[in-house]
């Protein structure tokens, strides 16, 4: 067969047959791979670019948040238009005897009396029962007595026993599947209806309510704009938001006393904003890195305060505000008759209530305060309680509204790129467990208001909320698809539910599967098109160059020969269009990342917080293997369009071409 | 113009009109080249015959239709000699030459070529014959238009695998035997007719062969030019001892021929 460098010779004078037809099969392939080549390099490069930013802002680890999923009927007696059982029945009744024969001991041993008519019956009539039932089928378990709180507690104490979702079988079952590390995930006991912002340190008691609502609108995510109006701490590993963590200052070291707290830079701005002068959040993503830094450089350090107050707390304050309501409503009653004692709202932030008149002797005042200590030691009334507590900010966060997410693409882009380590605000745990006990105020922030048995064994056994850390996002991914079910699939068939933690990796995955999608669609109609130009050309340029090919013949070429020239012609097509494609790919990816790279990877280091880097959000992805399958792809359909007419032309008797001259 | 014509009024014109000096001179001519094909007919009589053709048909399809352009042609080419086939526009001449120079294969009877029987050949093997033993020379010369002369004549080279350097070094040769050296980095559309005729002729000789087969030459060319390549067919023939099978209805080739031979109507005529 001919040589490769003389058939180059020869397939290179068919360059000048039909120029202008080249120019197009060129212009038109090229332009169809330059549009497909520059959607693979810029959606793996921005798929990478997201994927590191995510890892660096996970610090390395690719978090997955992990609960024991728990039946619901362990967690809570759920109501029931069906009377329950008669074991059921007669369990209630027996913990509700048992219940009020502690008691009953307990304020013997006190010296009083126990008014077993306050306890709440576990079993109470069903309104919309059947009428004609016997009376023990018309009746539905009250959620609300003592003894449907112990039976739950039973449960869940039974339930504990036998757990196989608890922490130890987490631990092993996520290392089998890579897990590197494990994270404790709490959230602070407290929340809006027990602990207030005070704006400036100061509080608003006339319009204290024990009945509060939240703070901000009530849409999802409009905690990151009220976290800390909102009292919405979760505790995080350091490990997890050290990154989130700024570099300690004086003013940090002057205020160490605070519990120390992650802020959002959006809710930062709205509390903090005039007083430190912040202005609100600049739309050029390279102008809000300043901004970032700025606000950071402000409240690094700086403390507020928030208070703490009990319901038993906040319902005297309720109860002041009505006594000196009714006393204003009867003030011309000459019949009414004021209280013996009358308190007045606190004159200080988070202060106690002052007594404004008392009129009792000195035995009723110790009688009444006697009686109010035994209803507490009871367990019948709460000790009204109130503390200051102060806060630290050691980092300020810039995380994405999730909620502005579908108003925009712009937004929705956002969305995907960002961090998000739960709602609220953050506590550093190992700074916080850093400070002196007086100031974690630990019986507000940490402590379990759930102290039944149920609850404390379910705690012992580990069923509670971890982050797990994988080193690969595929672990992650096959962790959670394997092993763990939907928060929300109430019908959960494993043992755990689960869902990607801190950042979207999953998310990056899913788009790289549907772009893998769009690829495979979009791919082969590329080709078929391309194959079809090509094969029309080179269909063209044979019967252009018939004659010429029966000279061949007739001086020598061997069939093959032919065949080789063509196909080298051919080959130097598909490359022409390989490299028009890589080019014209290259170039708007690069074009677009000249253009736009510099604001997205502003908007990147702000999204993930990893400002301090010098990491880059590319549009270039390389992806040099698929581009290469491309190429050969191309190169392959070409060979594929020319074998038709190709056979044809080699099959011709050259002396019919030649005669048709 | 018919080349009778043509040629009687180059005879006028050198005669400077006197029409019966030049009717003279030309059967002088005439009666001159007759007698020196007599010699050599009688000169190539007992030569090697190196191609015979026995009772050759060849039936080609235009679509439907069938057309009979050889009718049982019998012919014997001997080593040396300078044949021309004549005759008139689609007699079967051309026909004939592309089956004796192993571009087709009869539809019946047999082409013995160098001991082969062309219908026996395959495909490969035919254009290995068409390569290495004959040289093909075309009306329309048929060179590529894209390529400098030199690359042009190497192209036989290229489908023969012959060294580059040995085949460039032919080629540069040839070009100087045919007086084109000066022109050897030229494109063809840059060269006269003549000088692209010689240059192809060259191409055919790139390989060496043993046989020139030429399919109306000087069709297409003026007189002078025709005179020059009647030259150097001539030449070719005497120098390399080539054998040379010219189709012409050029009077000239067929008197400096020795031998020349008749088609009509496909079938040898005389």
């Amino acid at each position: 067969m001919i040589g490769l460098r003389d058939s180059l010779t020869l397939a290179r004078t068919k360059f000048y047959a039909r120029p202008v037809l080249l120019v197009l099969t060129l212009a038109v392939c090229g332009v169809l791979f330059g549009a497909l080549y520059a959607g693979v390099n810029m959606a793996s490069g921005a798929i990478a670019s997201a994927r590191a930013f995510a890892l660096a802002a996970s610090n390395g680890k690719y978090l997955v948040k992990v609960n024991p999923f728990i039946p619901p009927e362990v967690l809570t007696i759920v109501g029931s238009s069906n009377a329950p059982s008669a074991a059921l029945q007669a369990r209630l009744k027996a913990l509700q005897a048992d219940f009020i024969a502690e008691h009953k001991a307990l304020a013997k041993q006190l010296g009083t009396t126990f008014d077993e008519k306050s306890v709440p019956e576990p079993l109470v009539n069903n309104p919309y029962a059947n009428p004609t039932l016997p009376a023990d089928q018309r009746v539905t378990i009250n959620p609300n007595a003592p003894a449907a709180y112990a039976y739950v507690s039973e449960l869940q104490v039974d339930y504990a026993k036998t757990a196989k979702n608890g922490y130890d079988q987490l631990q092993a079952l996520a290392k089998s599947y890579g897990a590197t590390g494990f994270y404790e995930n709490t959230t602070a006991s407290v929340g809006f209806d027990t602990m207030q912002f005070l704006p400036g340190g100061k509080e608003d008691v006339v319009n204290l309510s024990n009945s509060r609502s939240p703070a901000g609108d009530a849409y999802f995510g409009a905690a990151f704009l009220s976290s800390v109006q909102n009292s919405e701490y979760t505790f995080v590993s350091s490990d997890l938001v050290g990154g989130y963590v700024l570099p300690e200052n004086d003013r940090r070291r002057a205020n160490d006393h605070g519990v120390p707290v992650i802020i959002t830079a959006a809710e930062a701005v709205k509390i903090f904003g005039t007083q430190y002068n912040i202005p609100s959040e600049p739309i050029a993503p390279k102008a809000r890195i300043a901004w970032l830094k700025d606000m950071q450089d402000k409240l690094n350090g700086i403390t507020y305060t928030s208070c703490y107050r009990n319901h038993a707390d906040l319902n005297q304050l309720q109860q002041i505000k009505q006594t000196a309501q009714e006393m204003a409503d009867h003030k011309n009653d000459a019949n009414y008759v004021k209280p013996q004692v009358i308190y007045g709202l606190p004159t200080t932030a988070c202060g106690d209530r002052v007594v404004v008149e008392d009129h009792r002797t000195a035995a009723v005042r110790a009688a009444e305060q006697h009686e109010a200590d035994l209803q507490v030691k009871l367990g019948a009334v709460e000790m009204p309680q109130r503390q200051l507590v102060t806060f630290t900010v050691v980092g300020v966060m810039p995380v994405q509204r999730q909620d502005e997410m579908y108003k925009s693409i712009p937004a929705f882009l956002a969305g995907i790129l960002s961090a998000n380590y739960d709602e609220g605000a953050i506590i550093p745990r190992q700074l916080y467990d850093k400070l002196p006990a007086a100031n974690r105020y630990g019986d507000i922030l940490t402590r379990s208001y759930d102290s039944t048995k149920g609850a404390q064994a379910m705690r012992a056994a580990g069923l509670g909320e971890h982050i797990v850390a994988f080193s690969t996002a595929q672990q992650a991914r096959k962790f959670i698809g394997e092993q763990t079910c939907d928060f929300a699939d109430f019908n959960c068939k494993k043992l755990f539910t689960g869902t990607a933690y801190a950042t979207n990796y999953l998310l990056f995955d899913d788009i790289q599967v549907l772009v893998t999608k769009v690829l495979g669609i979009a791919l082969p109609i590329a080709l078929g098109i391309a194959g079809l130009v090509v094969g029309f050309m080179m269909a063209r340029i044979m019967i252009d160059n018939r004659r010429e090919t029966a000279v061949f013949r007739a001086i020598g070429a061997k069939r093959r020969d032919i065949v080789s020239i063509y196909l080298m012609y051919t080959g130097m097509i598909a490359l022409g269009i390989v490299l028009a494609g890589l080019g014209l790919g290259w170039l708007v990816a690069g074009g677009l990342q000249a253009w736009f790279g510099g604001d997205i990877t502003a908007y990147a280091r702000v999204a993930y917080g990893v400002y301090g880097s010098h990491q880059v959000f590319s549009l270039i992805g390389g992806q040099v293997m698929l581009q290469c399958q491309i190429a050969a792809g191309i190169v392959a359909i070409c060979l594929v369009a020319v074998s038709l007419p190709l056979v044809r032309n080699v099959r011709r008797n050259p002396i019919d071409d030649m005669r048709d001259e | 113009m018919p080349a009778e014509q043509q040629q009687v009024e180059e005879f006028l014109k050198l005669f400077e009109g006197n029409a019966e000096a030049a009717i003279l001179a030309i059967k002088q001519r005439q009666a001159s080249l007759a007698n020196a094909r007599s010699a050599n007919q009688r000169q190539f009589a007992n030569k090697e015959v190196i191609i015979s053709a026995h009772d050759v048909v060849k039936v080609h399809r235009r679509g439907k239709q069938q057309v009979e352009a050889l009718r049982g042609v019998s012919l014997e080419v001997h080593k040396g000699e300078f044949l021309a086939l004549t005759g008139a526009s689609g007699s079967g001449k051309s026909t004939l030459l592309q089956l004796l120079g192993g571009l087709d294969k009869p539809t019946s009877g047999s082409i013995v070529a160098y001991g082969a029987d062309i219908n026996g050949l395959k495909d490969a093997q035919l254009a290995e014959f068409r390569n290495r033993t004959v040289g093909f020379v075309f009306q329309f010369f048929y060179l590529q238009p894209f390529l400098q002369l030199q690359q042009n004549l190497e192209v036989p080279g290229m489908f023969a695998h012959t060294e580059r350097d040995g085949r460039a070094a032919a080629a540069k040769e040839l070009i100087a035997r045919v007086g084109l050296d000066a022109e050897h980095d030229r494109l063809p559309k840059e060269l006269s007719g003549g000088q692209i005729q010689r240059a192809a002729i060259a191409r055919a000789l790139l390989n060496g062969p043993k046989i020139l087969l030429a399919d109306e030459p000087t069709g297409n060319l003026d007189s002078v030019n025709s005179k020059g390549i009647i030259d150097l067919f001539q030449q070719v023939r005497t120098e390399l001892g080539m054998t040379v099978v010219i189709v012409t209805h050029n009077p000239e080739i067929a008197a400096v021929a020795d031998r020349e031979i008749t088609l009509a109507d496909g079938r040898v005529r005389s």
